[in-house]
């Protein structure tokens, strides 16, 4: 099975890159590569839903699919959700997800990447060993 | 007005009028995917990818949106403690 092993910072924790782009299944596979774009993405226990930076999704012109509520500390707010595929090329064979969805976030520091959610983490398996500060995933 | 506001409000619209029906489409549609049209549930799927695939073929204008039948809000976990983002 395709493994990854990496190192990682516990201040900043676990990242992967990966590359995203508008669905082959619903632009055809033309449209699909000019949208490509590699985002470095946090691996993130917390979030139960993978999160893009707008900023990449004003590049690959996205159009919002859906809106759903977000929970935050003092509020709640809708916001968009997009459409992509998702391929993993830090794997051999790269590992690839069709048709996921994902939401647009504002991030505070304009951070072009993203976060990888409970939503992608339950097609994987990761190991976070902290005290030798790697993380392995196998997919 | 562009092709992507035109697209924003009706996905704007559609979510305003599905959380007005969603206590009833729980009962009979939770864990499907609605498409939404003009402000009306048209059809309910298994995956969004099916809904946008039937979507994409039947509404040429790209008027659509689809819509989740769950009551579960996102929880971004530590970004869930950042400053409140503004909609995009």
């Amino acid at each position: 099975m395709p493994q990854y092993r990496n190192q990682f910072d516990p201040g900043t924790g676990a990242h992967i890159d990966v590359i995203v782009s508008k669905p082959i299944d619903i632009y055809g596979e033309e449209y699909a590569a000019r949208s490509e774009t590699r985002l470095h993405m946090l691996i993130d226990t917390g979030a139960s839903k993978t999160a893009i930076g707008t900023k990449a999704i004003q590049a690959m012109n996205l159009q919002p699919v859906e809106k759903r509520t977000v929970r935050f500390a003092t509020a709640e707010r809708s916001v968009n959700l997009y459409q992509i595929d998702m391929t993993c090329d830090i794997f051999s064979p790269p590992f690839y997800l069709a048709n996921i969805s994902v939401m647009g976030f504002d991030f505070v520091d304009g951070w072009k990447g993203g976060i990888l959610g409970r939503d992608f983490l339950e097609k994987i398996a990761i190991e976070i060993n902290g005290p030798e500060k790697y993380f392995k995933i196998t997919v | 007005m562009s092709d992507l506001e035109k697209k924003q409000r009706e996905v704007d619209e559609n979510y305003d009028a599905f959380l007005e029906i969603l206590p009833q489409l729980m009962k009979k549609h939770e864990g499907k995917f609605a498409l939404m049209r003009h402000k009306e549930p048209v059809e309910f799927f298994d995956t969004t990818r099916d809904a946008l695939i039937y979507a994409t073929k039947t509404y040429k204008d790209g008027l659509y949106s689809v819509q989740e039948v769950t009551q579960k809000p996102i929880d971004l976990g530590w970004f869930s403690h950042a400053p409140i983002p503004q909609p995009v």
